[in-house]
């Protein structure tokens, strides 16, 4: 597999990590540079007297480092693979020397353990112990939902437009309180929705928005009982509720597939936290998914994902309504290839799309859109999507750098453009050309 | 949707105020689920929100984008000239223009747009903005935007000077439309084989402008000068821009028959008396008030150095061609330097002379400045970048010294006097590249570390056949951060012109030549 420089620097931990990266370009700092079918790797010369080294598993791709940083990839990883996009021609092919030799196969000896370990029949569960642990968190959930929604009732008979900053240590500590009532999903959603106070021309309006759809959380609660299986399993993640990974790949709705990747986007939570969206569809199925993971003190990511290539996967949908959120259930290790270009759809039926997808599941943040005739335009502060012949457009989200790569991109005509919709702001990950092929631009670096 | 303004509304003031809106009026199911809503059971707890969040995700699940105005601007005209695609050199461009230096920038874009390529769209941005912070660099960038460039340039105002006619377009289009350094481009074209036309074209543009276009373009007049231009120079003597005057100023300088040089040579003269087999000079007693028309200020700057009758000398003797010196007391430039060092009037004929040799160059006269260097360093790069590059050299390579001891001021005086995309000569290149090895191989580069960064100045100046000298510089296993970090620059420069002086001519070039004018180093 051949990764192109941007694919590279998508793999990227930070924006730190990528400048780093670049840094250490000059062949000079490396006397070693090779490859084999499987791998890459090469011998960095750093501060110290030994040479770093640093090897990558091309079925990943998967990085490996001798150097102290806790980064994932490494800047070393990072750099190796850059020169490798850059300049084929500085490595010379052989056999592996058995630093990388010997990692492989360990690998390989993981993966196979790792797959036996699947196929013996799982420990039993208890189901009574696991009712049992459901009903006690319900009820710490309940407790918690009682105190919001009468917190929430406080706010509307006050008025929302007696709040200010004075405010915010409130709301704050009602975010604490439902992270302490095991529903961090709601606390989630309080903490965005207090950052909208003041913001903005017509924020009261924005602010309704949010807390009237957490009302329709909150009022979902009590009735959990009567809603049908797939109903509560979007409350519980609407709740922020961990879904069990072993019960999900034992019991989750298969679908295998072959996964382009429509767009990712890294959004930096905190300095330790970074969220990782990936978004795939389905080159047979249609389905389009969700990879939702997160990576703490820049360990990075296990799987790396290349925006506009296509692979071959067996995916696991969380359940629930219209579900787009999964899991990785197998991933052969076969290289990733270009892949066509997305399948087109007509602005209307993406509408549409969007339209039951939201009626399935009222409480999906995000909704991933593709639109075929977009030309990103510039149009007093805001920067907008127009979408095809019809002088409709989207306001778009993105840091003005990005997007002036995106407008150089498109130079006035129609891109294909992938990304995340929130009900008020596009947020573009990927834009391909008209002709389609690779991606003219994907969104780099991590949004904050 | 107006149920949700009214909804908006009570949410504004509080329900404890204004009750919970009723959904009167809304038909079909979603109006029964509104009404359903407001109609609880128990208590009124929540309801406003409650019916917020059904009407929010009604208008989530049934959102109308909003309609923007038709955009008459057409798409970006396409690019005769094709984009680079070549990985390893956009890699190294990339990072020239996010971490320069400048003549690294300058040397990569202007030696693409001279191989006919232009800037993918991925770099534009990038390149857009380095000509926004460094006004040197503009030139070299707008000839590597192309008309996708152009296009987006227009559309920031950060980016507006590289916006102008299409380079496509003919004469008078890009007179008529283009940006100021178009113009002044287009005019100074024109000067070499019309002067008398191109004048005339700037007269009648002139009433127009505004004073910062009115010096840039008057001063293309300096192509061809001729006694004809007088008459319209001596009229902008009375511009109300400071800017614009001295424009003038230091063209009529190169006319000695001009009427302004005769004023000043009647005020200058009086002043300049023989005594015995030497001259006596004397200042200005008081001030003139016929200055005003040659541009001469009567009143001394509050913070100048010199004295108030120093100032009033000074000026006079910038605006006087310093063949009149000569002339008049039959001394050589030199001569005159040791004449004036000796007066009470050193500062202000320094001074004057310096700048007067800056508006109209006199190889004679740089040459004895350059010689007695002694107080006013900063002028040296000025000085050195009027002279032809053999004349030049001279004075770099007596510097230099046998053991190349002065190769720091060398570099610094060479990066000052050759413009971007000039280098020093092969042989001087060779020369400094070698004494700058020798200092990094001999260990200097532990504590100097003004050298440190003379190397990366000089890894971006030098001839490119000296560049070998200065690639793999002896590293050590232990170095401070500071010295590895100079060390990688100045690889990363090396070899950042090497790679780019493979670049292959564009089928774009071979076809046309009209943009290779900009030479590669």
């Amino acid at each position: 597999m051949s990764l192109s420089t941007e694919a590279v620097l998508a793999l990227a931990p930070d924006d730190a990590s990528a400048k780093a990266a670049k840094g250490l370009l000059a062949p000079a700092k490396w006397p070693t540079l090779a490859h084999s079918d499987d791998a890459v790797w090469g011998e960095c010369q750093g501060s110290g007297s030994k040479p770093y080294q640093t090897q990558v598993d091309l079925s990943g791709p998967v990085f490996r480092c001798s150097c102290p940083s806790r980064k994932f990839p490494c800047k070393h990883g990072l750099a190796l693979m850059l020169l490798r996009a850059q300049s084929e021609a500085s490595f010379t092919a052989g056999a592996p020397p058995p630093w990388v030799a010997d990692w492989l196969a360990s690998r390989r000896d993981k993966a196979e353990k790792k797959e036996a370990r699947a196929a013996e029949p799982a420990a039993a569960p208890d189901p009574a112990a696991a009712a049992k642990r459901d009903a006690q968190r319900w009820k710490r959930i309940e407790t918690g939902v009682q105190e919001l929604a009468r917190w929430l009732d406080d706010q509307t008979q006050r008025g929302l437009a007696a709040l200010g900053s004075e405010q915010a240590e409130g709301w704050a500590a009602m975010a604490a309180r439902m992270v302490d009532a095991q529903a961090p999903g709601l606390g989630q959603r309080i903490t965005q929705a207090a950052e909208l106070i003041g913001a903005g021309d017509g924020w009261p309006a924005r602010l309704l928005d949010r807390l009237g759809r957490l009302q329709l959380i909150v009022d979902a609660v009590p009735r959990r009982d009567s809603l049908s299986p797939a109903t509560r399993a979007d409350l519980r993640a609407a709740l922020g509720w961990p879904q069990d990974r072993e019960a999900l790949l034992a019991d989750g709705e298969r679908v295998n597939d072959h996964w382009l990747v429509l767009g990712q986007c890294l959004d930096e939570r905190d300095t330790k936290l970074v969220e990782r969206h990936v978004w795939l569809q389905g080159r047979a199925s249609g389905r389009r998914a969700l990879l939702l993971d997160y990576s703490h003190g820049g360990r990075g990511f296990e799987t790396g994902w290349v925006s506009g290539s296509e692979r071959a996967a067996v995916l696991c949908f969380y359940p629930g309504h219209a579900s787009q959120r999964a899991v990785v259930a197998e991933l052969p290790a076969e290289a990733a290839s270009t892949a066509a270009p997305v399948a087109l759809h007509d602005e209307a039926s993406e509408w549409q799309r969007m339209a039951q997808q939201i009626a399935a599941n009222p409480w999906q943040p995000l909704l991933p859109l593709v639109w075929a005739d977009a030309v990103p335009a510039r149009h007093g502060d805001q920067w907008w999507l127009r979408l095809g012949a019809a002088s409709q457009a989207l306001p778009m989200q993105l840091a003005a750098a990005e997007a002036w790569q995106l407008m150089a991109h498109s130079g006035g005509a129609p891109l294909r453009v992938f990304g995340e919709w929130d009900g008020e702001q596009f947020a573009p990950l990927t834009a391909w050309a008209a002709e389609g092929g690779t991606p003219v631009w994907t969104l780099s670096g991590a949004r904050t | 949707m107006s149920h949700w303004n009214t909804l908006l509304q009570t949410a504004l003031v509080g329900t404890a105020r204004q009750p919970v809106p009723a959904a009167d009026g809304m038909a079909g199911d979603f109006g029964a689920l509104l009404q359903a809503l407001q109609q609880p059971a128990d208590s009124a707890q929540g309801v406003l929100l409650r019916v917020a969040g059904a009407v929010a995700v009604g208008r989530r699940a049934g959102f109308v984008a909003p309609g923007l105005p038709a955009d008459d601007a057409p798409p970006a005209a396409n690019d005769l000239s094709p984009a680079l695609g070549d990985p390893a050199l956009l890699a190294v461009i990339a990072d020239a223009l996010a971490a320069g230096p400048q003549r690294l920038q300058h040397e990569v874009l202007a030696v693409l747009a001279a191989a006919g390529w232009r800037l993918p769209p991925s770099l534009l941005p990038a390149a857009l903005d380095a000509g926004r912070r460094d006004t040197a660099l503009r030139p070299a960038v707008v000839l590597a935007l192309g008309e996708r460039g152009r296009w987006l340039a227009a559309r920031n105002d950060d980016w507006r000077y590289a916006v102008g006619a299409s380079a496509q377009a003919d004469t008078q289009t890009r007179w008529d439309e283009g940006s100021i350094d178009q113009r002044r481009a287009v005019l100074a074209e024109q000067r070499r084989d019309d002067p008398a036309g191109a004048r005339e074209r700037l007269a009648a543009e002139l009433p127009q402008l505004p004073a910062k276009e009115r010096a840039v373009l008057i001063g293309a007049l300096a192509e061809n000068l001729g006694p004809d231009d007088e008459a319209l120079l001596e009229a902008q003597l009375k511009d109300r821009a400071r800017d614009v005057r001295q424009t003038v100023v230091e063209l009529l300088q190169r006319l000695p028959a001009s009427a302004h040089v005769r004023r000043v040579e009647a005020f200058l003269a009086p002043l300049l008396s023989p005594q015995g087999a030497t001259w006596q000079l004397n200042a200005p007693e008081a001030a003139d008030p016929r200055w005003k028309d040659d541009a001469i200020d009567a009143t001394r700057p509050t913070h100048d150095s010199l004295g108030e009758r120093a100032w009033w000398l000074y000026q006079l003797v910038r605006q006087m061609p310093l063949a009149w010196w000569t002339a008049r007391t039959g001394l050589t430039p030199a001569a005159l330097l040791d004449w004036a060092a000796t007066g009470d009037w050193h500062d202000a004929l320094l001074r004057g002379w310096n700048e007067a040799v800056l508006a109209a160059p006199d190889f004679d006269w740089c040459d004895a400045l350059l010689d007695r260097p002694r107080g006013h360093r900063g002028g040296v790069g000025p000085l050195l970048a009027l002279l032809p590059r053999e004349r030049r050299e001279r004075h770099w390579a007596t510097q230099l010294g046998d053991a190349g001891e002065g190769v720091q001021d060398v570099v610094a005086f060479a990066d000052q006097a050759c413009a971007p995309g000039n280098t020093p000569s092969a042989a001087l290149s060779l020369r400094i590249a070698q004494a700058l090895r020798t200092r990094v191989e001999r260990g200097d580069l532990v504590n100097d570390y003004v050298l440190r960064q003379v190397l990366g100045t000089a890894a971006a100046l030098l001839h490119l056949d000296a560049l070998p000298l200065l690639a793999d510089l002896p590293r050590a296993a232990e170095e401070s951060p500071g010295l590895a970090h100079a060390l990688a620059d100045t690889a990363r420069i090396v070899r950042a012109r090497r790679l780019v002086a493979t670049l292959p001519l564009s089928s774009f070039s071979s076809s046309s030549l009209s943009t290779s004018s900009q030479g590669r180093p």
